[in-house]
């Protein structure tokens, strides 16, 4: 099977380039992930990627497959149309190959203030929720920080200082659905203007790539809900 | 120190659009805001067809007229598949605000939907305008 990978060392080449290689004796069942390694330790040493547990829980291989970002290591290879043509994810400094420069992402998802906000004394021994409260965050809690969202939005494209991106907004309304967290006003107060949340035109690109099935989306809209019900 | 601050401010970006795969979902929201540019910029000629059409008898036979050329049909049908997708994407956004198919399936389905009633509109249109 032909691989088409993305290529950029900082030291040798001034610009990207595309390289090809062809990989025999492909099993059944083999994930991207495992495709890439095989290509790294068999043909070509220097090819840089991120990985680490190789079962979609860390969200560390996230990249551009034939056009859609996606995790490595829980894309079966025989779902991928040949040739796989794989690259960073979209609109993020590139550092090496396929290893990208994830400090504006994670400056966004600081920016929401991702914990507890708690203004009573802290309760000795826990925190207590109905099972109700706690379903709220079903479908949120679970963000790998992964990055395929954001980086699949052109909203953050072209605005990734100011537009905080489908997964921080997704943490924040983690927060905000939290009954612990005390700070939802301040929260709210945080995302006014018209970049940081009003930037998401509900193109539904962070919903279609998303290798959780969580939805940016959604979160968004109950934000601006929110909004307007304190507004009202 | 330098030369890495200078390499970081050089670090490359894979931003080719070409090699982007857009659901469904982002070609019709596209749509979307072109056919929103082109009503837009189509009001100052109908303010003009009217008001030509408004001034006397010549001139509503004049507006007539120049409706009925095949070069300003082409225009008219490019406006009606523009004025038809505005109209649907629009209702579709708005049900996306109930959460009405704001799910991953639904969304595209909708999408699809769209894109294709915009273009069954255009093909009617087409009829009536032409023959």
């Amino acid at each position: 099977m032909r691989f088409t990978i993305y290529r950029f060392n900082p030291e040798t080449d001034t610009v990207p380039y595309m390289k090809e290689y062809e990989l025999a004796n492909i099993e059944p069942g083999t994930m991207l992930l495992d495709a890439l390694l095989r290509i790294k330790n068999e043909q070509d040493g220097t090819l840089s990627f991120r990985h680490s547990c190789g079962e979609g829980v860390c969200g560390s291989d996230g990249m551009n497959v034939n056009g859609t970002n996606c995790l490595a290591c829980v894309t079966l290879v025989d779902s991928l149309k040949a040739p796989i043509v794989v690259r960073p994810l979209p609109g993020m400094p590139v550092v090496r190959d396929l290893v990208i420069d994830m400090t504006q992402f994670y400056s966004q998802y600081r920016a929401v203030k991702p914990w507890l906000i708690v203004k009573d004394p802290i309760p000795e021994i826990e925190f207590k929720q109905t099972p109700e409260q706690r379903d709220k965050l079903d479908g949120l809690y679970e963000c790998i920080l992964c990055g395929c969202c954001s980086t699949a939005c052109p909203s953050f494209w072209w605005n990734p200082d100011k537009f905080l991106g489908p997964a921080a907004l997704l943490q924040s309304w983690r927060f905000l659905s939290d009954s612990r967290d005390q700070a939802g006003d301040e929260r709210l107060e945080a995302l006014e203007g018209p970049y940081k949340l009003f930037r998401c035109h509900s193109i539904m690109n962070c919903v279609e790539v998303c290798p959780k099935q969580l939805n940016p989306t959604k979160a968004i809209g109950n934000i601006k809900k929110l909004m307007l019900k304190k507004m009202i | 120190m330098n030369d890495f601050k200078k390499q970081i401010k050089k670090r490359p970006k894979n931003l080719n659009l070409l090699s982007v795969k857009f659901p469904m979902s982002a070609v019709m929201s596209v749509g979307h805001r072109a056919a929103g540019v082109l009503l837009f910029i189509s009001i100052p000629y109908f303010i003009y067809v009217f008001q030509l059409s408004l001034s006397d008898e010549t001139g509503f036979l004049q507006a007539k007229t120049e409706l009925n050329s095949p070069l300003v049909k082409l225009f008219l049908l490019i406006f009606i598949w523009a004025l038809a997708h505005h109209f649907l994407a629009g209702i579709r956004f708005l049900l996306l605000d109930l959460d009405i198919g704001i799910e991953k399936k639904w969304a595209q389905k909708t999408a699809v939907l769209v894109i294709a009633s915009g273009f069954i509109i255009f093909l009617i249109c087409s009829v009536v305008l032409f023959y």
